[in-house]
């Protein structure tokens, strides 16, 4: 017998296992479905599952959906058919059958220690069991956890970043910030004024506040970063998933030429030219992530010269300039990062500044909601003080 | 124990599949609605019937996705059109009079989102420019005001005017969705947000807590709908149906709080079908031919980036040029489609110079 408490939880693993990013939220409306009579037949599970489940983005993929719903499918035919001819006579579209319970996903394994062994709870039943070897119910967690840690694996839980603080940083980077060359009416206030000193008095104006922002992220490509590849990825993801709005990311490599490249196929160069040409001087915030050298120990003056003169390209059509460094600041010295960290720090053309992604709150250097006139940069380099050798100065 | 749970369900696939379809409007298009809508039969599939009962069930928005004039506009009307027939079927067999029920029609409303629409327009906006106006004549001076105004006698129209600009409410006017979602005396009002990937990428996420919790707060008055009221129950959900022609993809936390359903243009049949559905006394030879051709072109036009394909309603469209002639010389339009003579009839179903070029290179004789 199938447990309609927990209806293809095995398939709704499997897929979260293939890459399909779905929530116990999207799990409870299958469940919600399948309790108001949705789904009596394969072909009308499909179907439901699908319109719930796949959405055109790459992480609720259709072709992943189809290929494990059809696996599925093959294990399983006899004993949902069964389950559904028994369940034909009992239930219909508009009734609900019974509420079942909120299922919960097994606790991720790398929230445990690795040594820990994998502990079955208890509590499930003998029925339970069964329904994890039929695939019809309860079934074994999914295998979500990191393999077992090596050492100098990085990983992207690893590096002190994580997707929501990328969002978190990318909120606090577009807050408002004034405009006092433009101005705007301030309705409040005119009528206010009115009421207060009759009908000819003026219009009150206000300088115009403005809460927009693009983000061009530039990841460097280069050998050196290859270990810090996690570092990146929820930036990049970030931007993939339109979780920041109005954002490019492209891709470099130390000793920069006129192009960047859009990533991975086709791998197309784009000329630093029409790049330029999207941004906006009061709008672009421009991320970089690069090692700037130092995990390679380099220090070449032909890289920094091409480093410095995209910069200064960058940071005349751009607002700011943000380059996150994943090497700790203490191996920067007497790398190409160093110079570029401290050109930064002082150069008149940019507006921008180095820092370091071990600087755990280094996000903190951008206040959350008054309203600022000076910049991230500006400000992070009054913070700079904090680490080393003067490369915010 | 099993609780039943009333709520309006969408019959479209089951009722256009009846030899007498029960909810349909007729051919050639129902009575007016309240806005001015006119009805025409929809025949969906069946899986987009039972997408749009889901929807309606788990009370989430339906998105649709699909090439322009596969009817995803159309679905949402459709939706409104049976339910409305079923409520008066309902009040028929209540007893109402027939003359009191055909004032009502299902709460339905339209928001055609624009390109440089805000999220905020759906729900409301607020006319500050007629606050400042009333500011400004309340400001010009009571009595000269009551003169103007009134005439110099009761001075209601001043009262007015001075209790309009106490009550921030007065300016407001909602946008389709702020309409639907602060309705509480009706059943499941309908709401269609058109072609949302028109606007700009943060146009969707803008209405997250919105679509999630279907409730609005106006910042200007602090007041959020539907109000509270106590003692009333559950209040209605309203059904929201999405459509967007996939010109810029929409972010995740928005695709999550949707169903999504991809209509697919339609086959041979279905699309022989849909036409005889809409076009009356038109020869069963001819909707053959014509929908065979286009089928062929479509399979052309597939391999083309940039080209538009023709879409069911771009062939509905030709052959509702075509069905007034006799069927021969339908077909010999048909036929000689490609020369430059036969232009106007082209531009029917290709709406482009680049299109148009593309089917006389691949179709043309010579």
């Amino acid at each position: 017998m199938i447990d309609l408490q927990l209806p293809l939880l095995h398939l709704f693993q499997r897929l979260r296992q293939k890459g399909m990013k779905l929530t116990i939220e999207q799990y409870e409306l299958l469940r919600q479905s399948m309790d108001q009579g949705f789904g009596l037949d394969w072909e009308s599970l499909e179907r439901v599952c699908r319109v719930l489940w796949v959405k055109p983005s790459l992480n609720y993929d259709e072709t992943i959906f189809q290929r494990e719903f059809a696996d599925f499918r093959r294990v399983h035919q006899e004993k949902f058919q069964q389950y559904w001819s028994k369940q034909e006579l009992q239930a219909k579209p508009g009734q609900q059958v019974k509420l079942g319970m909120l299922p919960t996903l097994p606790p991720r394994r790398w929230e445990q220690k690795n040594d820990e062994p994998q502990v079955v709870p208890e509590s499930r039943s003998p029925s339970d069991r069964r329904h994890e070897e039929d695939g019809l119910g309860a079934i074994a967690p999914p295998d979500l956890g990191k393999p077992p840690k090596k050492d100098l694996q990085f990983e992207p839980w690893d590096v002190p970043i994580s997707l929501e603080m990328v969002l978190q940083t990318w909120k606090r980077l577009r807050f408002p910030l004034i405009d006092y060359q433009r101005e705007e009416l301030d309705w409040e206030g005119t009528i206010e004024c009115i009421n207060r000193e009759g009908i000819f008095s003026d219009l009150v104006m206000r300088p115009l506040v403005r809460k927009e922002a693009d983000l061009l992220l530039l990841v460097d490509e280069g050998s050196g970063m290859v270990p810090y590849s996690p570092v990146w990825q929820p930036w990049v993801q970030a931007v993939e998933e339109q979780r920041i709005s109005s954002a490019q990311t492209y891709y470099f490599s130390c000793g920069v030429d006129d192009a960047l490249y859009d990533w991975y196929e086709p791998l197309q160069a784009v000329p630093l030219g029409s790049v330029l040409m999207r941004l906006h001087q009061k709008r672009s915030i421009v991320v970089v992530l690069s090692d700037g050298g130092a995990a390679t120990r380099s220090d070449d003056d032909e890289k920094i010269k091409s480093m410095q003169q995209l910069l200064q390209q960058l940071g005349r059509a751009a607002r700011e300039i943000i380059w996150l460094n994943p090497v700790p600041v203490s191996l920067w010295e007497n790398t190409s990062a160093a110079t570029i960290a401290r050109w930064m720090g002082w150069s008149q053309e940019i507006n921008g500044v180095m820092l370091p992604f071990e600087l755990r709150q280094w996000w903190e250097i951008i206040p959350v909601s008054s309203l600022r006139a000076n910049s991230i940069a500006s400000r992070a380099l009054s913070f700079g003080q904090k680490w080393e050798k003067g490369y915010g100065h | 124990m099993a609780q039943v749970i009333d709520q309006p369900r969408y019959e479209g696939y089951e009722d256009w599949k009846r030899e007498k379809p029960l909810y349909q409007p007729p051919i050639s298009g129902s009575l007016p609605d309240p806005d001015g809508r006119v009805y025409y039969p929809y025949f969906p599939t069946l899986e987009l019937q039972e997408a749009v009962n889901l929807a309606i069930a788990l009370k989430r928005p339906l998105l649709l996705e699909g090439e322009p004039g596969c009817g995803k506009t159309r679905l949402a009307e459709a939706i409104a059109h049976e339910f409305t027939q079923k409520y008066l079927k309902k009040q028929k067999l209540k007893g109402q009079k027939d003359s009191q029920a055909q004032q009502k029609w299902w709460f339905f409303k339209e928001w055609n989102v624009q390109s440089i629409g805000r999220a905020r327009d759906g729900l409301y906006t607020f006319d500050a420019v007629a606050r400042l106006r009333d500011a400004q004549l309340v400001g010009a001076g009571a009595e000269q005001l009551k003169v103007l105004l009134d005439d110099g006698k009761e001075g209601k129209e001043f009262a007015d005017l001075q209790a309009r600009l106490k009550n921030k409410s007065k300016y407001l006017d909602f946008g389709a969705l702020g309409e639907a979602l602060k309705q509480t005396d009706v059943e499941r009002p309908i709401v269609l947000i058109d072609e949302i990937d028109k606007a700009d990428s943060d146009f969707p996420n803008d209405l997250l807590r919105e679509l999630d919790r279907l409730e609005f707060t106006v910042t200007e008055t602090g007041e959020t709908y539907p109000e509270a009221k106590p003692g009333k129950g559950l209040r209605p959900k309203p059904i929201v149906i999405i459509t967007s022609n996939r010109e810029r993809s929409l972010p995740e936390p928005f695709l999550r709080r949707c169903l999504y359903f991809k209509l697919d243009f339609p086959d041979q049949t279905r699309l022989e079908e849909i036409i005889r559905g809409r076009l009356q006394q038109i020869s069963d030879d001819l909707v053959e031919r014509v929908v065979e051709h286009f089928l062929e072109v479509r399979d052309v036009f597939k391999d083309v980036p940039g080209s538009k394909p023709p879409g069911t309603s771009e062939i509905l469209d030709f052959l509702t040029v075509l069905k007034d002639q006799s069927v021969e010389d339908a077909l010999l339009d048909l036929e000689n489609l490609a020369l430059q003579s036969k232009s106007h009839l082209l531009g029917v179903v290709l709406k482009t110079e680049k299109d148009q070029d593309l089917y006389r290179d691949s179709f043309g004789n010579g």
